[in-house]
């Protein structure tokens, strides 16, 4: 099963309206998670799932220490320059198949190949032909999202509205003007939808191979504590990497999104 | 004597064919700068198809068009506006693809949006216009470049009653004025008769009749 679905819906769904009332939604619905992961830690056993209050204070007591700065730090680069690196191959080679059929036709086994292959099998072949390390995670972590970009990219190309490609052509816009002013800001839209899918990938990607093949990152802090059995800090791990996210899709991605999606406000 | 005048559009033996449905049959047809040549029928029977042909925006099943317009411009009938552009930008735009300068097509398109009653619309996004408005951009879109060839489909179509004189005022204006060559699509021939120096009528299954009328001396 692959680490991402490009099909799957958006997890960027447009909001319901702001006010109290659904700040109250979310706030019940982070409460039923904690208390799932007691209820869960209850059952279990706090060895096979430590409870949220030993989590967090694990959490306080490594957030200060320069081994959990170095062990995050290093964590958001990969993540970041894995990002970069598979979105832009994937989006300039979406661009480019959305609009000449024959580039599409010709990717499509290579992009098939690279959504189809198990991620622990990429991993374990990056290992083999690249070591151990940065290089490696950020490697592998690339090549696993620039197919989720570039299929975002090829369909977004396809739902232009043919009408305003027609117009932009009669009235002589060059190649940049109509990638700037008609193809760009209609793959706007589903681009960032995707991004937030992309974001949570990475971070899946790179924790994967910093547990398998690297000695610094989130990964490899929770491979360390997982091999010591010290279940509060593996969760605490979790529970970063779970922020993380939230606020690269909180306070990064949607409001970018309402800034660029702007024009289509009400 | 008079050097001849080539004509800016030519048809030769023009058919379109959709679906085994000869939309367009065997058309020639020469239209000349200065020509106004009004187009009507019923819907569906290829007068939007005759401004696509024109514009090259389409290709027809067989026979040819030439088109030697340096400037043409369309004022389409479902608008097709940049909806992620803002309106005095929409105007712009093509103004700049024929080599105007930024600035300069800007000042262009708020000239044109105060003429045609746009004036405070210039950093409006097009979701926010109510059809009339959204035509009228569309009619300042195509008419701020100073055409030579203006194609019309059903340019008035969305314009309220009250405006609808005044901006059929400002097209005839134009039209004396510069002297492109147009295409007029509509279903209210009154709109175009008191410019047409040619008529013509779709009659369905591809025909395609040329009635007398319009402006004389022409």
């Amino acid at each position: 099963m692959s680490a991402f679905d490009a099909d799957s819906p958006s997890v960027m769904p447009p909001s319901p309206g702001g006010g109290k009332s659904s700040g109250l939604y979310v706030a019940a619905g982070i409460l039923f998670v904690l208390l799932l992961w007691q209820g869960l830690s209850l059952l279990a056993g706090d060895l096979a799932i430590a409870p949220p209050a030993a989590a967090f204070k694990a959490l306080f007591r490594m957030m200060g220490t320069p081994v959990f700065q170095r062990h995050f730090l290093t964590s958001v680069w990969r993540i970041l320059l894995s990002i970069l690196l598979g979105g832009l191959a994937g989006f300039s080679l979406g661009i480019i198949a959305g609009l000449n059929r024959r580039l599409y036709l010709f990717l499509e086994p290579l992009r098939w190949t690279l959504m189809s292959v198990p991620p622990v099998t990429i991993l374990v072949l990056a290992m083999l032909w690249l070591g151990l390390g940065g290089r490696m995670v950020v490697t592998f972590a690339s090549l696993l999202l620039s197919p989720v970009i570039y299929v975002n990219t090829v369909k977004g190309m396809r739902l232009v509205e043919k009408s305003l490609v027609e117009m932009s052509a009669f009235y002589r816009f060059s190649l940049t003007m109509r990638l700037r002013h008609v193809y760009i800001p209609a793959l706007t839209a589903p681009l960032l939808a995707g991004m937030a899918q992309v974001v949570c990938g990475g971070v899946r990607v790179i924790v994967l191979a910093e547990v398998l093949g690297a000695g610094l990152g989130m990964g490899a802090a929770i491979a360390d504590a997982s091999s010591g059995l010290d279940t509060p800090v593996l969760f605490a791990w979790i529970f970063v990497s779970v922020c993380f996210v939230a606020v690269i899709e909180y306070l990064i991605l949607r409001p970018l999104q309402a800034r660029m999606l702007r024009w289509n406000q009400p | 004597m008079e050097p001849a005048v080539n004509p800016i559009l030519t048809f030769e033996e023009v058919t379109r064919n959709f679906g085994g449905r000869d939309v367009i049959r065997r058309l020639n047809l020469s239209v000349f700068p200065g020509d106004c040549v009004g187009i009507t029928g019923e819907s569906g029977v290829g007068k939007t198809t005759l401004l696509r042909l024109a514009s090259r925006i389409d290709r027809p099943t067989s026979g040819r068009v030439l088109c030697s317009a340096a400037r043409p411009a369309y004022v389409f009938q479902d608008m097709r506006l940049l909806p992620w552009r803002t309106a005095s930008e929409n105007i712009a735009l093509p103004l700049q693809a024929v080599g105007g300068n930024k600035h300069e097509a800007r000042r262009t398109a708020l000239e044109w949006m105060a003429r045609l009653g746009l004036d405070n619309c210039a950093d409006l996004y097009p979701r926010s216009l109510s059809g009339g408005m959204a035509q009228r951009l569309d009619l300042a879109r195509a008419l701020a470049l100073e055409p030579d060839l203006l194609l019309l489909d059903e340019p008035l179509s969305a314009i309220d009653p009250e405006r609808r004189a005044s901006v059929r005022g400002i097209l005839e204006d134009l039209i004396l004025r510069a002297c492109p060559a147009v295409l007029y699509v509509t279903h209210y021939p009154e709109d175009m008769l008191p410019l047409a120096s040619r008529l013509l009528k779709f009659t369905g299954e591809g025909e395609v009749r040329e009635l007398v009328g319009g402006r004389t001396g022409e």
